[in-house]
């Protein structure tokens, strides 16, 4: 083997690699024992899920909100609804102007 | 195998009370085999953070599944499979994040890493070539890169890495066999010369 090669060689690196000392003042002792201690968070379940939504329901800004939300829609609607009217009868004007051409 | 006989094992006494839910037992177990469990881990992650997790990450796994723990397989091997194990997963979650997908290579192979000068850490000669035997490994993927990092860095036998991942012997040989075919494409693209 040619060892006056510039390239870098994997098992010399590794050689080397493996004198790498891991530090010695870690402890994670009480990062664990938190960990451990800690109370473990129920887990969600699809009742759960039904749970948190009626509850949401049974909230009165929730309800407010849904009201409010519903009478704006109405009130669109409506106006929609005359703008609709205009429209159609522009065209019912119109029609008898346009079919001549 | 380098463990003590189960009969003889002095961390039993331990084992039995923390089976039991005794924490200050555990406690125990963790300052006696924590250096062990983080030279093992600081193979597979040179930074201390990640280390820090990894080695934290392995004890907490090891008190979950201590209850289930049988004295007929020696503990240290045991704590050690549950390490490798934690290792892997490591490498998984790399793969998968963001992060992980910053340090792949470019299309031509070259990493902006690989252009630096080699003085360029401040760390120790031997710390800088695990981060960089590390870097390479890393282009592969996870299962190799655990295999490799325990064949090359760690030097595990292969019948003791095929025990800890449950692979039968053949197995371990073959994916042995394809992790340095892999490598070696690897190593060639970044300019190594091949072992």
């Amino acid at each position: 083997m040619d060892t006056n090669s510039l390239k870098p060689n994997w098992d010399h690196l590794t050689d080397q690699a493996r004198q790498a000392a891991a530090p010695a003042d870690l402890d994670v002792r009480h990062a664990i024992r938190q960990q451990i201690s800690a109370p473990a968070s129920p887990p969600v379940t699809q009742s759960g899920l039904w749970d948190e939504l009626l509850a949401l329901g049974s909230a009165r800004w929730l309800q407010g909100g849904l009201t409010c939300l519903v009478a704006a829609a109405g009130w669109t609607c409506w106006q929609g609804l005359a703008t609709l009217n205009e429209l159609a009868l522009l065209w019912s004007l119109e029609a008898p102007f346009l079919a001549r051409y | 195998m380098s463990a003590p006989p189960v009969a003889h094992d002095p961390d039993l006494p331990l084992i039995r009370q923390a089976q039991a839910g005794d924490l200050e037992a555990f406690d125990e177990i963790v300052r006696r085999h924590q250096p062990l469990m983080t030279a093992l881990l600081h193979r597979f992650s040179p930074a201390r953070a990640d280390l820090e997790d990894l080695v934290q990450e392995a004890f907490v796994k090891a008190w979950h599944a201590l209850p289930a723990w049988q004295p007929e397989r020696p503990f240290l091997h045991w704590l050690k499979r549950i390490a490798v194990r934690t290792g892997l997963e490591f490498y998984r979650r790399r793969q998968r994040s963001p992060m992980g997908r910053l340090a792949e290579p470019s299309p031509d192979g070259r990493h902006p890493l690989d252009d630096l000068p080699a003085d360029a850490t401040d760390s120790s000669a031997a710390q800088g070539a695990l981060e960089e035997a590390q870097f390479i490994l890393s282009h592969l993927p996870p299962e190799d890169r655990a295999l490799l990092t325990l064949l090359h860095l760690e030097q595990m036998p292969l019948a003791e890495i095929a025990q800890h991942f449950g692979w039968s012997r053949i197995n371990a040989k073959v994916k042995a066999y394809r992790a340095r075919q892999r490598l070696h494409t690897i190593l060639k693209r970044h300019g190594y010369e091949l072992p």
